[in-house]
């Protein structure tokens, strides 16, 4: 029971079966994240996304490294760790990214003081994977609005509830982004009132002046 | 002053000053967003970096911690490859095999100024050399047809300019 990866990674290469192992870790820290966002320890949570992540990041050594593959194969002493990864794998990582990336947007929201930039950060990296998914523009929504993005909440928010029209959470934040959205209207209209009396005002005067002439 | 334990791929632990760590924005960000007052006593592995590599980006780290921001608008100036450091230059005189290690190594951890350097390293390397004398450098093997080479030389004839 030693070989338990699927079908189309039964035949790898020392260098895929290195990346595996990576893959699998980054799925355990994954699995461990889950139990501790299960148990409100969200700070355990984030240490343990992060190094999921980690493991993963760069685990074809493709990304940007194409110029460096090409010299590296010729260099002595370098050993090269590139490989192609699987169909299997590569989705795997896919998801594994995706799905930490969700979950770190997740934990951070439960922060006393969110770092609102960051959790936008992490679900456009979510977007990015997958333009569907819904937690993801739930929860960029949410950054958005507490970063008084009202206009880009709303329509982040509007996706989410296309798939899930009547959840709660993303119809709370809907009415506070109206609100707030009706709320800038109302201080915009007043302060032009202010400008337009004044400039009036100011007309009177000139007027007068002319008249003192 | 807080440490953390980064745990190369190689499985050892180097015991790391936060202040020191924190010039990879990749453990900078985790940190962030541990709130950096979190100890936690797990080790990070790093599974991209093996142990003589990290003693060295750690080193380079070491050296460069209280090294002012870099500016604003550095992405928009011209790149120069003759502004390095005195310790810079002595610090990539290395093999081959160790520069392209830490330049990966660099990207992985995203450390922007150690990237920057090693990377400049190499373009200096380059820098000057007939294709023949680079292929020479680098052990790269001329796999061009002759009609191949001279199609190469007349796109690129722009570069050759005296």
């Amino acid at each position: 029971m030693a070989e338990a990866a699927p079908l189309d990674d039964g035949d790898l290469s020392k260098k895929q079966a290195i990346a595996l192992k990576r893959i699998d870790q980054g799925e355990i820290y994954k699995q461990e994240g889950n139990m501790c966002y299960r148990e409100k320890n969200y700070k355990k949570a984030i240490g343990k996304y992060h190094r999921a992540l980690l493991q993963v990041k760069d685990v074809d050594r493709q990304d940007g490294q194409q110029m460096l593959k090409g010299m590296m194969g010729g260099v002595s002493g370098v050993e090269d760790r590139s490989c192609q990864l699987t169909a299997t794998m590569a989705e795997r990582v896919k998801e594994l990214e995706m799905s930490c990336y969700n979950n770190l947007a997740a934990c951070l929201l439960h922060d006393t003081n969110p770092n609102y930039e960051r959790v936008k950060e992490y679900c456009q990296n979510v977007l990015k994977l997958d333009e569907q998914n819904r937690k993801a523009w739930y929860r960029q929504g949410v950054a958005l609005y507490h970063l008084k993005d009202y206009e880009e909440a709303q329509d982040c928010l509007n996706r989410a509830r296309k798939k899930v029209p009547k959840d709660p959470d993303i119809l709370r934040y809907l009415n506070l982004c109206k609100e707030a959205l009706s709320k800038q209207l109302q201080a915009e209209k007043h302060r032009y009132q202010g400008m337009f009396q004044k400039m009036a005002e100011g007309e009177e005067e000139v007027i007068e002046m002319d008249d003192d002439k | 002053m807080p440490n953390i334990k980064l745990q190369s791929s190689d499985g050892e632990v180097f015991d790391v000053d936060v202040d020191v760590a924190k010039q990879s924005i990749t453990i900078k960000t985790m940190l962030e967003d541990l709130g950096m007052d979190e100890d936690d006593d797990e080790a990070i592995p790093l599974p991209n970096v093996n142990s003589a590599i990290l003693g060295k980006v750690l080193e380079w780290c070491q050296f460069h911690k209280d090294d002012p921001p870099p500016p604003e608008d550095e992405e928009n100036r011209e790149k120069r490859t003759d502004d390095l450091c005195g310790f810079d230059i002595d610090f990539l005189k290395v093999d081959q095999g160790t520069l392209f290690e830490l330049i990966l190594a660099a990207n992985y951890l995203d450390i922007k100024g150690l990237l920057d350097a090693s990377c400049k390293t190499v373009a200096n390397m380059i820098k000057g050399k007939t294709p023949e004398e680079i292929r020479k450098t680098f052990n790269i093997k001329n796999d061009f047809t002759p009609a191949e080479e001279e199609q190469v030389r007349k796109e690129n004839s722009w570069c050759e300019e005296k």
